[in-house]
């Protein structure tokens, strides 16, 4: 009878550790695909992504080209993004953005932050762009919120950022 | 009664239009005080490069890019009593230029052999001006677009991506300039097809020949058409098929119809590509005039250090037999831009005379 309050004891003490722990492996913010007002209601999906940022897929609906932007490769929203889009950390696309060039095509072109892509992609009616969802703001559309394995998130009430600025 | 009444509406209509007008004076004397300049995005550059080579250079103002790559070959023959051969083997300028929307024009001018050096000699006399392509591309949607001009034959992976810094070695695998002309002048419908969570490339083309700048050194095509498709199934695996129908201007009744199968794996910097063609004469359907392969594998050794080794077939219309050939070699990418390669070549049964020895060459892509 003692060694079974013994043992609970200790189940209980690991439950505690284990909760206190939980924080540390909590989700990462979602990734938020954002675009101007004029390509709210545009039918973009994840895979239709990867098509727009491998540079296969250049037009929207109405036939103007899409203006796709990445951050910097070394940036931490990019190496997220192009793990969870592409499948590749953006050092891996290298042969392929070669290979893209022979045929003239060039890869994304790139802003140095998030606060950056919000202000271009506001102003750009063909420009495609994310941001992490804490930091979407002004007037950006979200079309669609991407977990870490490149599924579509409802929308759902996002928890601040850990860094205030984007 | 009535007249209190419209004084009161007049005086309610003035009153609205008094706030209407503040709030916009205060949007605007808000929307001018958050007013940024709207920031520019660049270009990105290759990773672990110094400069800009590998990403062309953008007129500005314009949406015009000019790029290019280069060249230089040494080659040292077995049983050649000349020896070696060093070759300023390709200058080649790229020209893009799209209008934002539907158009795009693209050119690729290439000067070949302009420099060969040989024990005791040199020359410029091989010295030509080639148009690889030429051509004008209009775009209906992602899956529907058009292009009209002188272009790539789209048959197997090598042709498509040739140029000297993207491939692996100096040495092009027979079979993808042997059995078919290496460009076509004509129509093409092409565009990407979503399928299954990936996407589908195709290229249905014709040519009724009339080449643009018809290389000397080529057999062109008379009459053509035909049809390629290329699935990724993952980001590591691509399958292609083609298929051709065509005449060529020395042959110009003989018609033959050629089916490919082409494949490229890469994962964690190794790769594995290869491709198998099978053509035959229209009238002797039943059996091959021409047929071939190659399987290449690349193993990265360090950073930039890879080693290659290729093997490969080609029986060429009227040989009894086809000739195997063994590559072996190294390849250091310094950089994305430059590339140096060093292989040796091996052949059996070379009824058809195929250059062995060692080929190494220096390619630059700017």
């Amino acid at each position: 009878m003692r060694n079974a309050s013994i043992r609970m004891r200790r189940w209980l003490a690991g439950l505690c550790l284990l909760a206190a722990m939980a924080p540390l492996h909590a989700e990462p913010v979602p990734i938020a695909v954002i675009v101007a007002a004029e390509h709210a209601r545009e039918a973009i999906d994840p895979d239709a992504l990867t098509l727009i940022y491998r540079r296969k897929r250049l037009h929207w609906a109405d036939g103007s080209r899409i203006e796709p932007i990445n951050l910097p490769a070394d940036h931490p929203l990019r190496l997220r993004f192009s793990h969870t889009v592409l499948g590749l950390k953006p050092e891996q696309m290298q042969d392929y953005w070669n290979e893209m060039y022979f045929q003239g095509v060039s890869p994304p072109y790139v802003l140095a932050s998030e606060a950056a892509m919000l202000a271009f992609v506001a102003a750009t009616a063909n420009a495609i762009g994310y941001v992490s969802a804490c930091h979407v703001a002004g007037d950006v559309s979200v079309l669609f919120l991407l977990d870490e394995r490149g599924r579509r998130l409802p929308f759902v009430t996002v928890p601040p950022c850990a860094d205030s600025a984007p | 009664m009535i007249a209190l009444r419209r004084r009161q509406l007049w005086a309610a209509l003035l009153a609205a239009g008094l706030v209407c007008a503040n709030v916009q004076a205060f949007a605007q004397t808000d929307a001018a005080a958050d007013e940024v300049p709207v920031p520019t995005p660049q270009p990105e550059l290759p990773q672990n490069s110094d400069n800009r080579l590998a990403r062309g250079y953008t007129v500005p103002g314009t949406r015009a890019r000019i790029g290019g790559y280069g060249e230089v070959s040494f080659i040292d023959e077995n049983d050649n009593a000349e020896r070696w051969r060093a070759t300023l083997d390709s200058i080649s300028l790229l020209l893009n230029w799209d209008d934002g929307a539907r158009w795009r024009f693209f050119a690729e001018v290439e000067l070949e052999d302009s420099l060969i050096l040989s024990p005791g000699d040199s020359t410029t006399d091989e010295a030509y001006v080639s148009l690889e392509r030429l051509h004008v591309d209009y775009t209906r949607s992602d899956f529907l677009q058009l292009r009209v001009g002188k272009y790539l034959t789209p048959i197997g992976r090598w042709n498509l991506i040739h140029a000297a810094p993207l491939v692996w070695t100096t040495s092009r695998p027979l079979m993808t300039d042997s059995t078919f002309p290496t460009n076509a002048t004509g129509a093409m419908i092409f565009g990407v097809v979503p399928l299954f969570h990936r996407a589908i490339d195709y290229s249905i083309y014709g040519s009724i020949g009339e080449e643009l700048f018809p290389n000397p050194e080529l057999d062109t095509f008379k009459e053509a058409y035909g049809i390629r498709l290329n699935y990724s199934f993952d980001v590591h695996t691509q399958i292609g098929t083609s298929f051709a129908s065509f005449e060529q201007e020395l042959t110009p009744d003989e018609r033959k119809e050629m089916f490919g199968v082409d494949f490229v794996w890469k994962y964690h910097r190794w790769e594995l590509q290869g491709e198998w063609v099978y053509r035959r004469l229209q009238q002797a359907a039943e059996r091959a005039d021409e047929r071939g392969y190659y399987v290449q594998l690349v193993a990265p050794l360090s950073e930039r250090l890879y080693a290659v080794a290729r093997t490969e077939y080609l029986n060429k219309v009227d040989f009894d037999r086809g000739v195997h050939l063994q590559i072996g070699g190294l390849t250091w990418r310094y950089s994305p831009a430059w590339v140096f390669k060093a292989e040796y070549r091996y052949a059996v049964e070379n009824d058809i005379g195929v250059d062995e020895g060692l080929l190494t060459s220096f390619a630059v892509l700017f």
